[in-house]
């Protein structure tokens, strides 16, 4: 496995923060280590070490200990790279959060992101795996604030999850914390959570738009696909999207497009906890839900468009992964 | 006969979110002065669904009503976020430097509005944003239209550049207002009311710094969407089809969708559902022909009042006479006596 690694976009987020702490960002950053101009290029990542580097460097040079929180209020929807995007255009904060979910080892492959919907509650857990990030309570604080503010963006500006909770050690002035996130705080807690209530992220999005949604989001499966070489799933969804509508996709012709034995991708997809027809199945519904909620796609065209070779069998199909025909769930989402 | 242009302008519904966040702020319910306004608020959160010009106008004319507040266009703005504005305002977001996203902005601005015109004038040390609004009796008057889109794209730019970015002078087609705090407050640099034109001038320098969130294929990728977007648009679709067919059906009253549907040779299901696909419905686009037939028959002298309800297919004087001032903000006979007049001046 290699090492893990953060999209280079958060250290513009860093550099901003700093500078509006008084400071000089783009030299702090060098003094960490961390070479400012590599931002420029948006397909750049930075190593764990650097960014943990980058942490201890801005902790000393601000004194604060919520510059986690902080610069967690800096991210853009752009430093997301294209899953911010698609989150501005999900049809609600669920539809983003599930995006989010769905590809966060695009912002970075230390980390890995739960989201649980049970019954009224939603929560979403974020843990470090990276030892040199979870060493140190920074990324976990900017992560949590980062989260919360891009629901604001897309949302309204007042919104507060249910609670927020940290595994860092209680701070000595939580004052900044309680500003930031408004809500229920829980200092060293078992998990890095966020609660939030399933209703709030219901109400639609005023930036949504499933086109532009859809759109965004195959950029972003595409990029991670490009360096998360490592992620066997995911370079499987990103082929399954590609070929679905020519039909016919079979493990063997993933796994040769992959220039991978049929034998070493289903071992791999085993280690990752999932089989290649779950992929399958997963993408199509998550796809056939997209491409019903636009008006101009036909229930025919959808099931060519997903690999079905009759439109009676996606038919079948879609009501065993939503309870519903595609016809009424065009209905309902119209 | 109307101009076609005159009645196919329109603005992005989403664009209205602002509108509706503003009027929330002012404590009002956003929904319900919409509806007075005879808009349906739902629509804003339809994806690529349009308000015509008179519907904005009437949003617009209904919320002053309401707040009485001179400054409603700055408030409006205040509220103003690219990712209301489609695929446009991701592609802004990317930009490489403000003269790529003002650039962009001319380029794509149609996706938000057709009912403003956009350009960029550029020297060796400034550039400048041109934009000017259509001089017709809708929107003329309302110079909250023209503090709302200054101070909307000033506030986009400093989203992208920083709170700190500052226009060298920004220029209003518009009498200075009584108070003019509250416009010295949000632009933050000199100001010039009674311009010949509306205009932002930046330094080159600020439109050439590199912005932190600049990602070239996000943009790229966001201008192919506005671009079939607007493809889409420009196809006219139904809508166009339907209101062309009211234009010559409406003097026979006998202008019902069931008919319409008949003479395009389609069911009225069908027809229905063709519309709902552009976010229109039936009765609006009946309001937007007779509002610009209206504006256009009152302008001629030789038609009385109550000669013009008729040709609209209005049975009844009366109702003509509401459902024109719920579009104008005037009685048909005091749009004769001042703007038909005007108006008619300038074009001659």
């Amino acid at each position: 496995m290699s090492e893990a690694s953060t999209i280079a976009a958060t250290v513009w987020a860093f550099i901003e923060a700093m500078d509006d702490y008084g400071l000089d960002g783009r030299k702090l950053v060098r003094e960490a280590g961390v070479d400012p101009d590599h931002v420029k290029d948006p397909d750049a990542r930075y190593p764990a070490w650097q960014m943990a580097s980058l942490w201890r460097v801005a902790r000393a040079a601000t004194g604060d200990e919520a510059v986690g929180v902080r610069v967690g209020r800096y991210v853009r929807p752009t430093t997301l790279h294209a899953l911010g995007f698609a989150w501005l255009a999900s049809d609600c904060l669920l539809d983003a959060l599930r995006r989010l979910n769905r590809y966060h080892r695009l912002l970075n492959t230390g980390l890995n992101m739960v989201l649980v919907e049970s019954g009224m509650t939603v929560t979403l857990d974020a843990e470090f795996t990276a030892p040199e990030l979870k060493a140190i309570p920074f990324p976990a604080d900017c992560v949590s604030s980062a989260v919360i503010h891009m629901c604001r963006l897309s949302l309204r500006n007042d919104f507060a999850p249910r609670a927020v909770e940290l595994k860092r050690a209680t701070p000595a002035d939580p004052q900044a914390w309680i500003d930031e996130f408004t809500t229920t705080l829980e200092f060293e807690a078992r998990h890095n959570r966020l609660v939030f209530d399933l209703k709030t992220l219901l109400e639609p999005l005023p930036g949504s738009n499933t086109e532009l949604a859809m759109a965004n989001e195959q950029i972003a499966a595409a990029y991670l696909a490009r360096f998360d070489r490592d992620n066997v799933t995911m370079q499987v969804r990103q082929r399954l999207v590609e070929m679905l509508p020519a039909g016919r996709v079979s493990q063997d012709s993933v796994a040769e497009s992959l220039n991978i034995s049929a034998r070493t991708l289903q071992r791999r997809l085993e280690t990752e906890g999932t089989t290649f027809t779950d992929l399958t199945d997963e993408t199509r519904s998550e796809l056939a839900r997209q491409y019903l909620a636009q008006p101009h796609y036909s229930v025919t065209q959808v099931a060519y468009l997903l690999g079905f070779s009759e439109p009676s069998n996606f038919a079948r199909a879609f009501r065993r992964w939503t309870g519903r025909s595609p016809s009424q769930f065009q209905q309902t989402a119209a | 006969m109307a101009e076609p242009v005159a009645i196919t302008r329109s603005t992005l519904a989403s664009s209205f979110c602002a509108f509706a966040d503003a009027l929330n702020a002012y404590g009002l319910d956003a929904d319900t002065v919409f509806e007075k306004a005879g808009v349906d608020p739902r629509r804003r959160f339809q994806a690529g669904a349009r308000y015509s010009l008179a519907q904005a106008a009437a949003i617009w004319r209904q919320s002053l009503r309401i707040t009485k507040d001179p400054a409603l266009g700055l408030n409006v703005a205040r509220q103003a976020n690219p990712q209301y504005l489609h695929a446009l305002g991701l592609a802004w977001m990317a930009s490489a430097d403000l003269l790529d996203a003002l650039q962009r902005l001319v380029r794509y601005h149609h996706v938000v509005t057709t009912i403003v015109t956009m350009s960029l004038k550029e020297s060796p040390t400034e550039g400048c944003l041109v934009f000017a609004l259509p001089q017709t009796p809708e929107m003329d008057d309302l110079h909250e239209v023209r503090d709302c889109v200054a101070l909307s794209i000033l506030r986009m730019c400093r989203q992208l550049a920083g709170r700190r970015l500052t226009p060298t002078a920004v220029h209003l087609r518009r009498p200075p207002p009584s108070d003019p705090e509250p416009w010295a407050n949000s632009f933050r640099c000199p100001l010039h009311f009674g311009a010949d034109e509306n205009r932002l001038d930046f330094d080159q320098q600020d439109l050439l710094k590199p912005l932190p969130g600049h990602n070239r294929e996000l943009a790229l990728a966001n201008d192919v969407a506005a671009s079939s977007y607007l493809k889409q648009m420009r196809r006219g679709e139904i809508s166009d089809r339907v209101r062309r067919k009211l234009i010559e059906l409406l003097p026979s009253s006998h202008a019902s969708q069931t008919i319409v549907a008949d003479e395009l040779h389609m069911s009225r299901r069908t027809l229905q559902r063709r519309l709902d696909e552009e976010g229109v419905t039936f009765s609006e686009l009946m309001d937007d022909v007779r509002s610009a037939l209206a504006t256009e028959y009152l302008r001629q002298a030789h038609h009385s009042v109550t000669d013009v309800a008729f040709l609209l297919g209005y049975s009844d004087p009366r109702n003509f006479a509401r459902a024109f001032r719920r579009w104008i903000g005037q009685s048909p006979q005091e749009f004769r006596a001042t703007r038909g007049k005007a108006a008619k001046e300038t074009l001659a």
